[in-house]
């Protein structure tokens, strides 16, 4: 017989030793993907054929492939070149990966911003760099933040498929205490609840945000 | 932009923490300085080979246990790679590690692409049922059920040579949920994994018939170690003489497996 309160209590440290490896690799993820998304939105809008032609490509494959697939590419897929630790892998596929999402979520904010500013501001005598940095992104990113957010909350989960290229984090933990200890389903649990821990602080940081921002009508 | 610049600083920060990180899992450094590090690749997942232990978490086990000894007397520094067995193999090749310590059974397919050890333990193979289970009492009873099994392990192409359907499961874990709950109607496993490990569960299962073969586990390499695999080989040769293979063995199993 499994005493089942000490499994889950004993388990506990290894688990959180786990969600460490998740955080780091969500945050890091995190930044790279809001900054590489706006560079790929940005070509993307870009009047340059060849640069918007890329960005769509790009767009169209990270969207339309499994993660999972992503993962497991990047992590096999080159060792004649180089052979990347299981976290180098995880980074560069979560980045890639939701850059594409987020990419799509600054667009839509930057288009609904009307015509009207853009004119405004070239009679200003400003250029496209110049209306892009005082004018149009200090509106769309405060637009852009539900939708951007859904795909932050997303990263934090998808960082479980990491799990699979070796990466020892939460959901691996999970799996290797409960394989060893032949139990499985409290283990896992236990590791879903601390991800909605998770992932509600990074809720909590939207709405606090979203309070500062507020513009007062 | 000001926050862009700050955001910025902190992402590379973080890179540059993490990749220290990764390097300094590397070079061990501290104490044991200019020891040669041997890197095993295991499942973690495989009790009462290769498993978390309950309290301390590391990983331990049969297997693993006999590999640090290897390595102790190769005057190494053992580091275990836990990796799921359906990328064991092409991790070896990719040279994520050195060997493979995970119960591997030495087959002629696996011969072809890779190089053994001496064996260190010698076991069977039996099948296991649900315990309202009536109709399969052996490994000749499985024509046409579905037996639920690890991806590439040997015991799913016993179950396709039985002309059984296969199922595929992460690990020993997952498919004694499934057995339990009769989403398949049998599982292979390993004799010993039966005897020590089977005992321990709540599983509403049971193991039927006589073990259906005789295998062989050592420890893999890739084709072209040779120097290495006369090493671990000279070593594990040492632990048979003084009884120290003997002595893991009783502790895990209550018997002597090694031979």
């Amino acid at each position: 017989m499994n005493n089942l309160s000490e499994i889950l209590i004993n388990s506990l440290p290894y688990l959180l030793e786990g969600a460490v490896f998740t955080i780091v690799i969500s945050l890091v993820s995190i930044f790279g993907a809001l900054i590489f998304g706006l560079v790929v939105a940005l070509c993307r809008m870009s009047s340059n054929k060849f640069l918007s032609g890329i960005a769509k490509g790009y767009i169209s494959f990270f969207r339309g492939t499994p993660l999972l697939i992503q993962l497991l590419i990047l992590y096999n897929g080159f060792t004649f070149i180089y052979v990347p630790e299981g976290w180098q892998a995880a980074l560069a596929g979560l980045i890639l990966h939701f850059s594409a999402y987020i990419a799509e979520s600054y667009r839509g904010a930057i288009q609904s911003i009307e015509k009207g500013q853009w004119e405004a501001a070239f009679s200003l005598g400003m250029n496209r760099y110049l209306t892009y940095k005082e004018v149009i992104l200090p509106q769309a990113w405060r637009i852009s933040i539900p939708s951007v957010w859904n795909s932050l909350i997303d990263i934090v989960k998808a960082s479980s498929l990491a799990s699979v290229i070796t990466v020892p984090e939460l959901t691996l933990a999970a799996d290797q205490i409960s394989a060893s200890q032949l139990i499985v389903l409290p283990v896992l649990l236990e590791a879903a609840v601390i991800y909605w821990i998770l992932t509600s602080l990074l809720d909590g940081l939207r709405v606090l945000l979203e309070k500062r921002i507020r513009i007062s009508q | 932009m000001k926050h862009t610049f700050k955001f910025l600083s902190a992402l590379a920060l973080s890179v540059i923490l993490l990749s220290a990180c990764g390097n300094s899992d590397e070079s061990k450094s501290g104490s044991n300085t200019d020891k040669k590090v041997l890197t095993i690749g295991t499942e973690a997942t495989y009790p009462p080979f290769s498993y978390r232990d309950k309290k301390t978490n590391e990983i331990t086990g049969y297997d693993v246990e006999v590999a640090k000894e290897v390595a102790k007397r190769l005057e190494m520094e053992p580091k275990f790679v836990a990796t799921e067995w359906k990328n064991m193999f092409t991790s070896l090749d990719s040279k994520r590690f050195d060997l493979v310590a995970n119960q591997v059974t030495i087959t002629d397919e696996r011969k072809a692409k890779y190089d053994f050890s001496t064996p260190y333990t010698v076991s069977g193979g039996q099948v296991i049922v649900n315990k309202d289970n009536k109709d399969i009492k052996g490994i000749e009873d499985l024509k046409g059920k579905v037996v639920g099994t690890t991806q590439g392990s040997n015991y799913a192409a016993e179950a396709e040579k039985a002309g059984a359907k296969t199922k595929f499961y992460k690990g020993a874990a997952q498919v004694l949920t499934d057995l339990d709950v009769n989403r398949v109607d049998a599982a292979m496993n390993d004799q010993l994994f039966i005897l020590t490990e089977l005992k321990k569960t709540d599983y509403n299962v049971k193991a039927v018939g006589e073990p259906f073969n005789k295998n062989e586990m050592a420890f893999a390499f890739r084709k072209d170690d040779k120097n290495l695999i006369k090493d671990v080989n000279k070593a594990l040769e040492e632990m048979k003489k003084d009884g120290t293979l003997k002595k893991l063995s009783e502790k895990y199993f209550g018997e002597n497996v090694s031979e």
